[in-house]
């Protein structure tokens, strides 16, 4: 097992403004596993994912990668947490601008003070056919090119848990086949744990396990 | 916490972040630069005005050691030495003997004959500089202009006669061979004249305390004491004071604290105004620079950046701005500062002695150093807080704001659209914190730019003129020091050509000879009232100073002469009398000095008649013809506990004291002539007479102009930064306006709101806020300027603070213009996107 989350909680604001966007979510997910989480909007789909990424603080509950207790960590072990183990695959790509692609690709492990793989990140940049866009700007990409750069970055660390964001969301039909393609082929390729987000139950068809959540807790599929 | 070597990357990162924002960089540049400029500029001025009045001062004191002990028996010599000789701070010292004072009425001037070593030689700023100090009893060292009134040649060797006054009463004279000489400084209070340490002990006068306390300084032993280094001087001299039991005193020159218009304080409070003035602008240039990257900051946060890496990024983003800006600061303030420095070394002081103590300036490292840390604090304190928000970045919220999430703009409180002038008022509602700092740095340079004019008209010059300079040109030998003056430096010789200047001048002149005023029947009980109601305000040493002459019952006059120019000037108490009447010779003016002018007692003898006795025993009984006063320039020059001044024509005098040298010679001419009645005196009197210290109108009206013009440069350059610094804020606060409101401005011209609307809507908002700048310097003005004036710079008896308005408002259209330009251009380059690209963006 290498993510584990119990009875998770997140409730936002007070009194009659009190929103509960997670209410006891619990779930397991396996070494190399793709699991998908579906739900409408406003089911704290984001939420969860934020909480497994380390990006925000439960009310109550625990997340454990790898073993390791998110909850128990100050903001600066997370960081560092977050780019040794976890990697990101936004909406948005949400590459860093002014930095090309092999920059934005090696930062997560250039911020840990170590020097890429290189055999490994040419493979990940040839499975992820970049190989000619390495000196381009994110501007300089289509949306589709740029969350294989996003897919490419969040690799690099070899990251214990992938956690995919709708990473579909800003792209047409085609592309998005071309991304979950190659969210599947490094799932097997790589035997990357990955945890994917999305509204959409047919994309979720790819996972290997698909969790439903609704109203902040999970429903039987 | 696990330390990881990630310094590359994060430098690769600053480096990106820089190349980013060149332009806001540009303005952030700038803002460094200036602040280091101003610090340049304040230390490099304020080391000039220190080492420049510190020149002035050892010239002045013809003392350039840091202490000095004077007027020692050969006892309390001995000890100082041996004080001097355990003592740690000590770095070298020099001793000499003072013999006389030469008596030669050749000189014109005062010349001390003294020995010494190299040390005490170089202290008195009258070291040989061809030959040698005397080695043998023969053997004499001493100026150029003192050889020349001798009538001896500048030779090594050649024989020197030489008179001079070796006690009290006592004179010796003999003759010397030159052992060394030196270039004459003329405007030094006193010439050298030195003998062997053979000949000063052969012939140095036994001087015991007693007539130290008399009054006798032949056979005086001085000290002059060089410390490692100049700091703590008064400590280290309090110290050497106490271990010796020997009065060493700190040379004044060296005297940090004295008060003057360029104090510590001052300098502080210049130095906080510049850290204040750079905090605005860097700080908003950051704030700005910061918030807009913020969603990268929280993107590289999502990707494992800890918050210390984050801010460690912003910090190298000033750091190396800094880095950039601090030279070019550094630069161009010591430039400036150099340029400022004879502007800055203005002292009327020393304009009235004709002195020309050249401006000195000090490329001294601390200056940089001080000057690069200063700027280096201010960049951090402004830095600080934006710095702050990098390392707190949530990671959350940058998603959000990547998600196209709502702006957490204000938008007032009313959601109504009205005109623009409407929704100009409502932003600058909702920016009010923004709007603050903007009024505030601009009310800043308009509170400068006033206090400036305020104080250059607040100055009554023609007043501080009629009070030191009662005539056109006054001429006279005085010195620094009591014992160091000549009270009969205008000879006949001068006299003579005084009356030769070829110009239509009106000649005064006022004669001194110190005379005693018998005290006694109910003249003295007059003046035991008279102790008795000033007793209370009078110094323990006063008390008995007056007790001693109370006993003895002789009361000191200042027998002064004066002719008719002179005695035109003349300030009365009470009744004038008539020159034609006074000129007669039996009656006489008295007062007692300006400091009891205003006294309550009647100073007459009750029979309206005042018998003088002068020094050498002649008496004479005048009739008192009236209380009056000499202008300041011309009474008598140095302190005194008290002392009655009695006045006589000219006449009378050199008939009853035998003597036709005057004190002062006053000339006045018409307006036009100044020019060529000074370039007469300069030409011919002083070039003849060179002892003879000239004060000039002229050089005060041009140290007048002097002192304005540094006033006008100094705060023009402190009212045109901070003006600087406010339109570079207001450009911060409308980039920042438009760059968050780029939706909504395309939102409104899409709804039909024209560009000169949106234009006028955004200067609508900058009037707003130069209008609360307006408001704040004019109450600032009216509330704290002239105090402010009062207290720091305006302490001249002379200065008198009115409030003026007009420099605040005179620079309003100015500004206005310019705010108006900022919001052109800045709608201008937004609006080279589409209004629908525009409304797309988030």
């Amino acid at each position: 097992m290498i993510l584990e989350v119990r009875d998770l909680r997140k409730i936002y604001g007070a009194g009659e403004a009190r929103v509960c966007a997670l209410n006891g979510v619990s779930f397991q997910v396996e070494r190399g596993e793709f699991v998908a989480v579906v739900g409408t909007s406003g089911s704290g789909k984001s939420t969860l994912l934020h909480m497994m990424g380390g990006l925000d603080t439960p009310t109550s509950g625990t997340v454990k990668v790898d073993g390791q207790d998110l909850g128990k960590m100050s903001g600066d072990e997370l960081a560092v947490f977050r780019r040794r183990n976890l990697g990101f695959v936004f909406q948005q790509y949400n590459l860093v601008p002014m930095l090309n692609v092999w920059e934005n690709i090696a930062l997560p492990v250039r911020l840990d003070g170590k020097r890429p793989e290189k055999a490994y990140v040419d493979s990940i940049v040839q499975t992820l056919g970049l190989t000619d866009k390495l000196e381009f700007l994110p501007n300089a990409l289509s949306g589709g090119q740029q969350q294989r750069v996003a897919i490419a970055r969040s690799l690099t660390a070899r990251p214990c848990v992938l956690l995919a964001d709708e990473p579909t969301g800003n792209l047409d039909s085609k592309t998005s086949q071309d991304v979950l393609g190659l969210l599947k082929v490094t799932n097997r390729q790589f035997h990357q744990t990955l945890v994917m987000i999305t509204h959409n139950e047919e994309i979720a068809q790819m996972a290997d396990r698909i969790l439903h959540l609704e109203d902040g807790r999970l429903k039987p599929w | 916490m696990v330390k990881v070597e990630n310094k590359e990357v994060l430098r690769e990162l600053t480096h990106r972040f820089l190349r980013v924002n060149r332009r806001r960089n540009r303005i952030a540049l700038l803002a460094i630069a200036l602040t280091c400029l101003l610090f340049t500029t304040l230390f490099t001025g304020t080391v000039s005005i220190v080492l420049t009045k510190r020149a002035a001062d050892i010239k002045a004191f013809q003392a350039s050691s840091h202490a000095f002990a004077q007027d020692l028996t050969a006892e309390e010599c001995e000890r100082g030495m041996r004080a001097l000789k355990d003592s740690r701070d000590v770095d070298a010292w020099g001793a000499g003997i003072f013999l006389g004072a030469v008596a030669d009425r050749r000189l014109g001037f005062l010349a001390e004959v003294r020995c010494g070593d190299e040390k005490m030689a170089k202290s008195i700023l009258s070291a040989p500089t061809v030959g040698r100090l005397p080695e043998s009893g023969d053997e004499i060292a001493l100026g150029t202009m003192t050889l020349d009134a001798l009538g001896a040649p500048c030779e090594l060797g050649a024989l020197v006669t030489l008179t001079y006054e070796r006690g009290p009463l006592e004179t010796q004279t003999d003759t010397f061979r030159l052992s060394g000489y030196w270039e004459s400084d003329k405007g030094t209070v006193s010439q050298m004249v030195w003998v062997s340490q053979d000949y000063a002990q052969a012939h140095a006068y036994p001087l015991t305390k007693e007539e130290l306390g008399e009054g006798v300084r032949n056979g005086g032993r001085d000290l002059a004491v060089w410390y490692k280094n100049p700091w703590l001087l008064e400590k280290k001299t309090a110290k050497l004071s106490g271990d010796g039991k020997v009065d060493f005193q700190l040379n004044p020159a060296y005297d940090l604290m004295e008060e003057d218009a360029f104090s510590a304080g001052t300098v502080a409070a210049l130095a906080a105004l510049i850290v204040l003035a750079g905090y605005l602008i860097i700080y908003n240039v950051f704030s700005i620079s910061v918030k807009s990257d913020l969603k990268v900051y929280g993107l590289l946060k999502n990707i494992g950046a800890t918050g210390k890496q984050l801010k460690r990024m912003a910090y190298g983003q000033a750091a190396r701005l800094a880095l950039l800006g601090i030279p070019l600061g550094l630069l161009g303030g010591f430039f400036m500062g150099a340029a400022l420095a004879p502007a800055l070394n203005v002292d009327l002081d020393r304009a009235l002695d004709g002195e020309k103590v050249p401006a000195a300036v000090s490329a001294h490292p601390c200056i940089f150093i001080i000057s690069a840390f200063l700027t280096l604090l201010t960049v951090y304190l402004s830095v600080l807080r934006p710095c702050r928000l990098v390392g707190r970045v949530s990671p959350t919220e940058a998603l959000r704001m990547s998600e196209g999430g709502i702006s957490h703009r204000k938008t007032g409180r009313t959601g109504e659209i009205g005109g623009w002038a409407a929704l100009a008022a409502q932003n600058a509602r909702a920016n009010w914190r923004k709007g603050l700092m903007v009024m505030f740095s601009i009310a800043l340079s308009l509170l400068i730019l006033d206090c400036i004019v305020m104080l250059v008209q607040g100055y009554d010059f023609e007043a501080y003129k009629k009070i030191v300079l009662a005539s056109d040109f006054e001429l006279d030998q005085l010195a620094a020091t009591l014992e160091n003056s000549n009270f009969d430096g205008i000879t006949p010789d001068v006299k003579k050509r005084l009356k030769a200047c070829p110009q239509d001048i009106s000649i005064g002149y006022v004669y001194f000879e110190r005379a005693s005023l018998r005290m006694d029947g109910d003249f003295k009980e007059e003046w035991k009232r008279w102790s008795d109601f000033y007793k209370d305000i009078w110094e323990d040493y006063e008390k008995n100073l007056w007790r001693q002459t109370y006993e003895k019952g002789a009361l000191p006059v200042h027998y002064m002469a004066v002719n008719q120019a002179v005695f035109e000037k003349l300030e009365w108490e009470g009744a004038a009398c008539s020159w034609e009447e006074f000129q007669k010779g039996a009656r006489a003016l008295v007062n007692y000095g300006a400091r009891y002018r205003w006294h309550p007692f009647s100073h007459r003898p009750a029979n309206g008649k005042i018998r003088v006795e002068l020094e050498g025993g002649a008496e004479k009984t005048y009739k008192i013809g009236g209380e009056a006063y000499l202008p300041y320039s011309m009474d008598y020059p140095f302190g005194e506990l008290y002392a009655a001044t009695v006045l006589l024509p000219e006449t009378e005098f050199i008939q009853s004291a035998g003597k036709k040298s005057a004190l002062y010679a006053s000339v006045d001419c018409p307006q036009g002539d100044r020019k060529a009645v000074e370039d007469y005196l300069k030409s011919v009197l002083l070039e003849n007479n060179p002892s003879v210290h000239l004060k000039s109108s002229l050089d005060l009206d041009e140290s007048f102009q002097k002192i304005v013009s540094r006033y006008y440069i100094i705060g023009g350059m402190m009212a045109a930064a901070l003006a600087f610094i406010g339109v570079m804020n207001f450009f911060n606060a409308v980039a920042a306006s438009v760059i968050s409101r780029k939706r909504e401005l395309a939102l409104l011209e899409a709804v039909g709101m024209t560009r000169s609307h949106l234009v006028k809507m955004l200067a609508a908002e900058g009037f707003l806020y130069l209008a609360g700048a307006e408001i704040i310097a004019l109450a600032l003005v009216g509330v704290c300027a002239e105090g402010l004036l009062e207290r720091t710079l305006g302490k001249a008896f002379y200065f008198q603070a009115h409030a003026v308005w007009w420099p605040c408002l005179a620079p309003f259209p100015a500004f206005l213009a310019v705010i108006y330009g900022i919001c052109r251009r800045q709608f201008g380059e937004m609006s080279q996107e589409s209004v629908v690209e525009r409304l797309r963006s988030n």
